[in-house]
């Protein structure tokens, strides 16, 4: 039994595609692989000429003819079922592997015997051989994946595992492979990822790695596939297709538990869109207003010295609000501490006073999405007062930083990045979903870091806790960043983080990706 | 209304006072012990609320103490584990250039002038 089956169904192959891609398959440096090819029927007659001349040259590469044309769903099963390898190797007829794929995969398979599933990076090649769009993949995401079919090439599944699921369906024509990755993460033991471009995808005009619409039944497909997943799951999720061609799956929540708000505020007057604005007035008043979320209430944590607030503020007469006062010198973290030990709610919200809701179904999501396994905390996409991002979601590389400040909100990213519900290795602290059980084990916010930093602590907190923290698009707030505070970092600050955290810095589960 | 430390102090109207008059002083006071028993109770209650929140807060804080010193344990563990590594490359280092045949030829060459050096020495 050998260690690998690639299996590739063909049709109609260009030859100079067919030739590159039979020359990368014999140019593997790991031998112990069969290659089975099933064509499906093609009606050039290169493809027969080339695929016989392979097979008698290497006894591994194995063909077999289809007698008529039954697409491309029909054609990879027939290639799966030819398959004696330990594990299935997924090629399509005009890419290419990197000569030490199935040596790397070997290598990577052998440090785990529980890896079901496993994917690389890949890069897209065009018809002069020119290598470009290297996609750095994150490590296993299932949101992302809920998305978009990110996974794709090179993916490498146990062959019991395809027995078990029952191979390619019928139906997904042009995502099939989107559907069987799907089927796939869902029962594997480990799903692994090599974060190392081992795959060319050839991008031929007219083909799906050049342009989205070439093949608007395969959209449609992948719109299904995901459905079919989130009902496997028991995910009660709103399914849209993106104008990008990712899909947008906005959670339900099962429960509806008391969410408090908790909003540090000195109680400031500054220029927002032109007009003098008391900022936690107007944040809150957004609140009140827009929120369709029903539990929850709001806390207010407001600076005050010698008994009197430094800036009065008028919240409105609301049952909802508690103004909690705050006479220590300034400290983020603590204010926040303190006002989540006077809220009362199962899950707390963390927002800044310079913020402003845009939708009002924020809370809602917020909480639905803490419901996903393992995850223990939320953020959303922060905007800047003109629409730009101020914040999507934190990266380590190379240093820790927000993603894509500055850049076009309406810009779905690089890969999909700021359209996608994803994994993240931080959010801000601007706002952030936490459940009050994590907030409460981790010690909350720490008072070492009164100005900055302190998100990005309490995340390094959580994602060493073995938790997950996720950012999403379908929040949008606008944050009026830093008008309150000065933004300058301190140094016992910088030192403290590093103090706790340098060995994080420049490592990147999530994100490796540049916007 | 009249408030009533003692017998002393006894309003002298109350003396002859009729039932209903003395019944509505005795309800009177009851209220008021009630009331202010309340109150201290509240007032206790707030406190006690307070310093279970302070506790709570400090018990926070005590959290994020004991998590951020096993982190920077972690950071100095993984400089240790650099270190292990450094030390195992440059280890490794040595050993290939002892068993070049530069080293061996350079030792070789130099035999006599070490052999000279011993027999100095023993003088």
């Amino acid at each position: 039994m050998p260690r690998f089956s690639i299996v590739t169904p063909t049709f109609n192959t260009p030859a100079a595609a067919l030739k590159s891609c039979i020359s990368s398959v014999l140019k593997q440096q790991f031998q112990d692989w069969e290659w089975c090819i099933v064509d499906d029927a093609s009606t050039e007659p290169h493809v027969y000429r080339m695929l016989s001349k392979a097979a008698r040259r290497d006894k591994r590469i194995r063909i077999s003819h289809r007698s008529q044309n039954g697409g491309i769903v029909a054609a990879s099963q027939d290639a799966v079922d030819m398959a004696l390898g330990e594990f299935v190797v997924l090629l399509d007829h005009d890419d290419l592997l990197h000569s030490e794929a199935l040596l790397a995969v070997d290598q990577r398979l052998k440090t785990d015997p529980t890896i079901d599933y496993l994917y690389t990076d890949e890069d897209k090649i065009d018809n002069n051989g020119n290598h470009y769009d290297v996609f750095k993949k994150p490590s296993f995401d299932p949101l992302r994946l809920a998305g978009q079919n990110y996974c794709c090439h090179l993916s490498v599944f146990r062959s019991t595992l395809l027995d078990h699921i029952g191979g390619f369906r019928a139906g997904f024509e042009g995502s099939q492979d989107y559907d069987l990755i799907l089927r796939a993460t869902e029962k594997a033991r480990t799903v692994a990822h090599i974060p190392r471009v081992l795959y060319h995808w050839r991008a031929i005009p007219g083909s799906a790695a050049t342009q989205l619409d070439a093949k608007p039944y395969a959209l449609d497909a992948a719109l299904r596939a995901v459905r079919a997943h989130l009902e496997r799951t028991g995910s009660a999720s709103e399914v849209a297709q993106l104008p990008n061609g990712y899909v947008a799956v906005k959670p339900k929540a099962s429960t509806q538990p008391k969410v408090s708000i908790v909003i540090p505020t000195r109680g400031d007057t500054k220029r927002v869109w032109g007009t003098y604005t008391c900022l936690v007035e107007n944040a809150v008043a957004g609140i009140i207003r827009h929120t369709t979320y029903s539990n929850f209430e709001v806390v207010v944590v407001h600076d005050y010295k010698d008994g009197q607030p430094v800036f009065p503020i008028q919240l409105g007469d609301d049952s909802r609000i508690t103004v909690v006062p705050y006479q220590a010198p300034f400290n983020f973290s603590d204010k926040c501490n303190v006002g989540v030990k006077h809220s009362t709610g199962d899950v707390i919200v963390l927002l800044n006073d310079d913020i402003q809701i845009i939708n009002g179904d924020w809370l809602d999501v917020f909480v639905a999405m803490l419901e996903y396994p393992g995850v223990g905390m939320v953020g959303p996409m922060l905007l800047l007062e003109d629409g730009r991002i101020q914040s999507a979601g934190h990266t380590n590389i190379p240093t820790p930083h927000n993603l894509g400040t500055g850049l076009s909100s309406n810009n779905p990213g690089s890969f999909g990045m700021f359209a996608l519900t994803r994994r993240v290795s931080g959010v801000t602290a601007a706002c952030a979903a936490i459940p009050r059980s994590i907030y409460e084990e981790l010690g909350g916010f720490s008072i070492d870091f009164p100005a900055c930093f302190n998100d990005l602590d309490f995340c390094y907190k959580l994602t060493e806790s073995g938790r997950h923290i996720v950012w999403t698009p379908l929040v949008r707030l606008y944050h009026f960043e830093s008008l309150t505070r000065d933004p300058t970092v301190q140094p016992h600050e910088m030192q403290m983080l590093e103090r706790r955290w340098k060995r994080m810095f420049g490592k990147e589960d999530y994100t490796r990706q540049s916007a | 209304m009249f408030l009533m430390t003692g017998e002393d102090d006894l309003p002298r109207e109350l003396l002859d006072a009729p039932r209903e008059r003395l019944l509505m002083e005795i309800r009177f006071l009851r209220d008021e012990a009630h009331h202010r028993r309340v109150a201290e109770l509240d007032e206790t209650l707030r406190l006690t609320q307070q310093q279970l929140r302070d506790t709570e807060t400090h018990l926070l804080h005590s959290r994020d103490f004991a998590i951020g010193a096993a982190a920077e344990v972690g950071e100095h563990r993984a400089l240790l584990d650099q270190e292990a590594l450094r030390n195992k490359r440059l280890k490794n280092e040595l050993n290939r250039v002892y068993k070049s045949s530069t080293w061996r030829i350079g030792r070789m060459m130099l035999l006599p002038v070490r052999v000279l050096r011993r027999l100095s020495r023993g003088r």
